[in-house]
C-alpha cells in the first residue's frame, strides 16, 4: 500500500538538517535518500528524539551510530571526544533540539506553526525507531564524507 | 503492582526491550515513556485488547505500547487541566535490548520502576516548566 | 585591538561550550570566558567580574533568562553591560518581552561565528553611543 506524505512536509525538517549542520556542525553531509520506514528497516545506537504538537504534530528523531555520534559531538563543541559518555549524549540531544526548532522556524514562514516537547536522547546499540502503524513514517537518509550514514526519522500528522 | 525502585539501575534496563516515550508541551514541556519487557509488553497489550495478541505482530505491539503511554500521559493532562494545559505529540516506539533514554543533565526527572506479577516495568517522566 | 571578556549563562554545559567554540571562531580577540548555568549565578558573576559582553539562554532553572537581564538592568554596576539573548526561536512576542525587559539584542541558534561577530559589533556599537 503506497502511502503518499507531503514533500511540503519532509523539505523543513531536511533543510533544517542541512542548516544545522552548515552552520554549527563541521562535518560535510549530503542527502542519500528518502524512504518510508518499511521499505528501509535502520538500526542506529543513538537516536536525538523530540515531539511535535500543534497543527503538525508527531515525533522527529535523528538516529545515528555511536561512533558519529562522537564526531558529530566533538565538531559541535569543538573538541576531540573520544569515549562516549553524557557530553556525548547531551550534545546528540541539543542537535536534536536545533534542527526541531530550525524546521518550526522554516514551518512558521510558511503559515503552519507547533511547538516542540523536549529534547530527548535514546541510548543502546541497533535499537529500531517506530511510530503509530497508521501515521507514515519517513525516513531520511544522510551520509557524511566519510561515507558513515545517519538519519532523520519523521513521523507527522497534520490537522485539519 | 508494587514500585519497587526510584533510580536508574543498569540491569534493569537490560530487560526492557520496547519503550514508548510521548512528548508534550504547552504549560509544561517534557516527555514520558513506559518501558516493558517482551513478554510484558505482549501481556500488556494482549489484556488491553482483551485477546491474545500474536508475538510477531510487531505492528499491534507497537500500537498497544504506544496507547498505553498515551493513557498514561492523557489521564496526566486530566489531572493538570485547570492549572496549566498541555498538548501532546505522538508517541514514537523503541525497540532493542537494554535502551536508555536520558534527558539533559539538569531536567528534572522521575524514574519508576513497577512490579505487576512477576514482571518489571518502569514509567519515566522529565519536565521542565515553561516560564 | 582590545580583548572581549564573555560571560555565557546557559543550564546545558553543551551550550555553553558551543557558544565559546563560536565565539573563538570569529577571529575577535577573546580575553576571559566565565560561565553560569543560570539566572542567579549570572548575576552574581556578573557584579564580582564584570564582564564586556553577556550571552545568556532564555530558559534555565532558579532564576530564567528574562528575569536576569531585568535584574540586571536594576543594579547600578550591571545595568550597562550589553546582555545579548540566544535563543531557539524568535518570534515577534519574545523579541519584545527581551527587548522590554533590557536586552541589547539576541542571536537564534544554530548561528554560525558570522552571525556571532555581527551581533557583536552591533551591540558594541549600539552602546559606545
Amino acid at each position: 500500500m503506497a502511502i503518499s506524505v507531503s514533500k511540503d512536509l519532509i523539505a523543513p525538517f531536511v533543510d533544517a538538517v542541512s542548516n544545522v549542520f552548515n552552520t554549527m556542525i563541521d562535518i560535510q553531509i549530503e542527502k542519500q535518500g528518502a524512504y518510508l520506514l518499511e521499505e528501509h528497516k535502520v538500526q542506529y545506537d543513538v537516536s536525538g528524539v523530540m515531539g511535535i504538537t500543534g497543527k503538525l504534530s508527531g515525533t522527529i528523531a535523528v538516529s545515528f551510530p555511536k561512533k558519529l555520534s562522537c564526531q558529530v559531538v566533538s565538531a559541535l563543541l569543538g573538541e576531540k571526544l573520544e569515549t562516549f559518555d553524557e557530553t556525548v549524549v547531551d550534545g546528540i540531544g541539543e542537535v536534536v533540539n536545533m534542527i526541531s526548532g530550525d524546521a518550526k522556524r522554516l514551518f512558521e514562514n510558511n503559515g503552519m506553526g507547533f511547538e516542540i516537547s523536549l529534547p530527548a536522547v535514546v541510548v543502546g546499540s541497533n535499537h529500531k525507531i517506530s511510530s503509530k502503524s497508521n501515521v507514515p513514517h519517513v525516513l531520511i537518509v544522510f551520509q557524511t564524507g566519510d561515507g558513515d550514514e545517519f538519519a532523520v526519522q519523521l513521523a507527522l500528522q497534520v490537522e485539519y | 503492582m508494587t514500585k519497587v525502585g526510584n533510580y536508574l539501575d543498569k540491569s534493569v534496563l537490560k530487560k526492557f526491550t520496547i519503550s514508548a516515550m510521548l512528548g508534550f508541551s504547552g504549560g509544561i514541556n517534557g516527555n514520558s515513556a513506559v518501558s516493558f519487557t517482551k513478554e510484558h509488553s505482549i501481556a500488556v497489550v494482549s489484556s488491553l485488547l482483551q485477546e491474545m495478541v500474536d508475538p510477531n505482530n510487531e505492528e499491534v505491539i507497537n500500537d498497544g505500547v504506544g496507547e498505553m503511554v498515551n493513557m498514561i500521559v492523557g489521564m496526566a493532562k486530566t489531572l493538570m487541566a485547570g492549572k496549566t494545559d498541555i498538548n501532546i505529540a505522538l508517541p514514537i516506539i523503541i525497540m532493542g535490548d537494554g535502551h536508555a533514554i536520558c534527558v539533559r543533565e539538569g531536567t528534572p526527572q522521575v524514574f519508576l520502576i513497577y512490579k505487576a506479577d512477576e514482571h518489571l516495568f518502569s514509567i519515566q517522566l522529565a519536565f521542565k516548566i515553561e516560564s | 585591538m582590545v580583548s572581549l571578556d564573555i560571560m555565557v549563562v546557559d543550564d546545558s554545559m553543551v551550550m555553553r561550550k558551543i557558544v565559546v567554540k563560536t565565539l573563538k571562531e570569529t577571529g575577535l580577540e577573546i580575553g576571559q570566558v566565565n560561565e553560569a548555568k543560570n539566572g542567579k549565578e549570572g548575576l552574581e558573576k556578573m557584579k564580582s567580574n564584570p564582564p564586556d559582553i553577556v550571552f545568556c539562554d532564555w530558559n534555565m532553572p532558579e532564576m530564567n533568562g528574562i528575569d536576569m537581564v531585568k535584574a540586571a538592568r536594576e543594579e547600578f554596576k550591571l545595568k550597562d553591560i550589553p546582555i545579548v539573548m540566544v535563543t531557539t526561536e524568535a518570534n515577534i512576542d519574545k523579541i519584545k518581552e527581551a527587548r522590554d525587559a533590557g536586552a541589547n539584542g539576541y542571536v537564534t541558534k544554530p548561528f554560525t561565528a558570522e552571525k556571532m561577530k555581527e551581533k557583536i559589533s552591533q551591540v558594541l556599537k549600539r552602546i559606545k553611543k
